[in-house]
């Protein structure tokens, strides 16, 4: 104990700074990680600080950088922050996000400044800040964020199950006891679980043809997109910007994983929605179904559930087992329970700082406004 | 204005009343003793924003201004005796998150 106080006296004279992750602390984030490890977090630190997905790049509005808490060498601690447009009722601001937030006083208490430093330098880069999709509410970041005075809401989470046998068989997130997997092979192998999931089905949806919005399939978002967009800006008290240029950034031609849909009523554009149709395999939650989701969508709250109408069709038609959506915005909730979702536990978190929480107070308190999903945040990972 | 050591002995009793943490002397290493970690220390910054009305600089901040009741009291006499304080707080304001 005696050393290792002495050896935090000597590092407390270098002082803790955070910094943009340069080339030169590609080494010092791998021995991070590696020192990390017994913490079993689900994350580690990419070790390399230019990112995959959004990098910083001239004209272009959307990105992420990472961030490091380094001290004399030694990084203690990272975070990445992805800087975005949003539209509050049709008013652009530039927003914040503070993704993977990661510090060394998890394993080691004299690092225990590292995280409220973090979080402070997230704050002064981008006062209005969010995290989204954190996953508990007793993780040690939720708990700290909180004590901050950051405000935690939930984002619904809907599902809808297709092929009941499969469903029961995968679902390692509800087979967690001995008696549950006994329990549910028991009612997939007795034929009750495709059954049962027909029901459900007939009863809950209360979608038909009618009227029914159709969907095409598209390589890239144009000025189509664009239009969709201006009709929508001030029709929702918080969304990220999705013009076509932010929309090709996040859902690439390049990416085929990615179904875009351009939703139609009659030979209007109504919308738009990203789904994914992926083949799990040994997944935490799904095992190895087949999961479509409703990543991303955007049209007129009016139409919001005829959109995910068309897009649930596709989905179905391509055969998964599950389908899965995230939706803050009560339209789109309804919406997918119109086709048959049922909205189940949700550990998916929206925390706002205080100054976030207070814009957000002035324009829409009950926070009924507020279209966000899954291609907010760290956008669509683990689908 | 009060001394380091009667500083030190309300840092003690807004301890053991906000936090419920009894800390038997001045010189005690909170680290060591298991009583700060990030959340905690969130906490006693924003009681001690409260109780002595001054706002921390997380940035400025090293482990050494929290690690005994001492150190602690030496830092909030020090900002409480700055003429000017310009910082970013834990609990208030912008950027103070």
């Amino acid at each position: 104990m005696a050393q290792a106080q002495t050896e935090s006296r000597n590092m407390s004279h270098v002082g803790i700074r955070i910094q943009p992750f340069t080339e030169e602390l590609t080494g010092a984030v791998a021995e991070f990680n590696r020192r990390m490890r017994p913490a079993k977090v689900p994350f580690g630190v990419p070790e390399t600080g230019v990112s995959s997905w959004l990098p910083k790049l001239d004209g272009r509005n959307i990105h992420q950088e990472i961030f490091l808490a380094v001290e004399g060498g030694f990084v203690r601690g990272a975070y990445t922050f992805k800087q975005q447009p949003f539209s509050f009722s049709g008013r652009i601001l530039s927003v914040g996000a503070c993704q993977m937030p990661i510090s060394e006083g998890i394993i080691d208490k004299r690092y225990s400044l590292v995280g409220p430093k973090i979080v402070n330098d997230a704050l002064r880069r981008q006062p209005l800040l969010y995290g989204l999709g954190i996953g508990s509410r007793d993780a040690a970041v939720t708990r700290l964020l909180t004590a901050m005075g950051w405000r935690l809401t939930v984002i619904p989470f809907f599902f809808k199950v297709r092929h009941g046998f499969r469903f029961l068989r995968n679902i390692r997130y509800l087979r967690t006891t001995r008696f549950r997997r006994w329990l549910f092979d028991v009612v997939a192998y007795l034929g009750l679980a495709e059954a049962g999931a027909k029901i459900v089905e007939t009863a809950l949806t209360r979608t038909s043809s009618d009227g029914a919005f159709s969907a095409e399939h598209v390589g890239e978002f144009s000025s189509w997109a664009d239009e969709v967009w201006w009709r929508c800006r001030d029709r929702y008290s918080m969304m990220a910007v999705r013009d076509a240029s932010v929309l090709n950034v996040l859902y690439p031609a390049a990416e085929t994983r990615f179904i875009r849909l351009r939703i139609f009523d009659g030979r209007r554009v109504a919308g738009w929605a990203v789904v994914l149709d992926s083949v799990m395999s040994g997944d935490k939650y799904f095992g190895d179904m087949r999961v479509g989701s409703i990543v991303d969508c955007l049209a007129l709250p009016e139409d919001a559930g005829r959109v995910i109408g068309a897009s649930v069709r596709v989905l179905e038609k391509r055969g998964v087992d599950l389908l899965v959506s995230n939706q803050s915005h009560p339209v789109w909730g309804r919406g997918l329970k119109r086709a048959g979702f049922i909205q189940g536990p949700s550990n998916f978190f929206f925390i706002t700082s205080k100054q976030l929480t207070r814009l957000l107070d002035e324009d829409d308190p009950a926070g009924v406004g507020i279209h966000l999903n899954r291609g907010d945040g760290d956008g669509p990972i683990h689908l | 204005m009060l001394s380091e050591e009667d500083v030190a002995s309300q840092v003690q009793a807004l301890l053991a009343e906000k936090m419920f943490v009894k800390v038997e002397s001045h010189e005690t290493d909170l680290l060591a003793a298991g009583i700060l970690d990030s959340l905690t220390l969130v906490q006693m910054l924003m009681h001690l924003e409260e109780r002595f009305g001054s706002r921390v600089a997380v940035e400025d901040l090293e482990i050494e201004d929290l690690r005994s009741i001492h150190a602690i009291a030496r830092l909030v006499t020090r900002q409480t005796r700055g003429a000017s304080f310009s910082m970013h707080g834990v609990g208030h304001g912008a950027g103070a998150d």
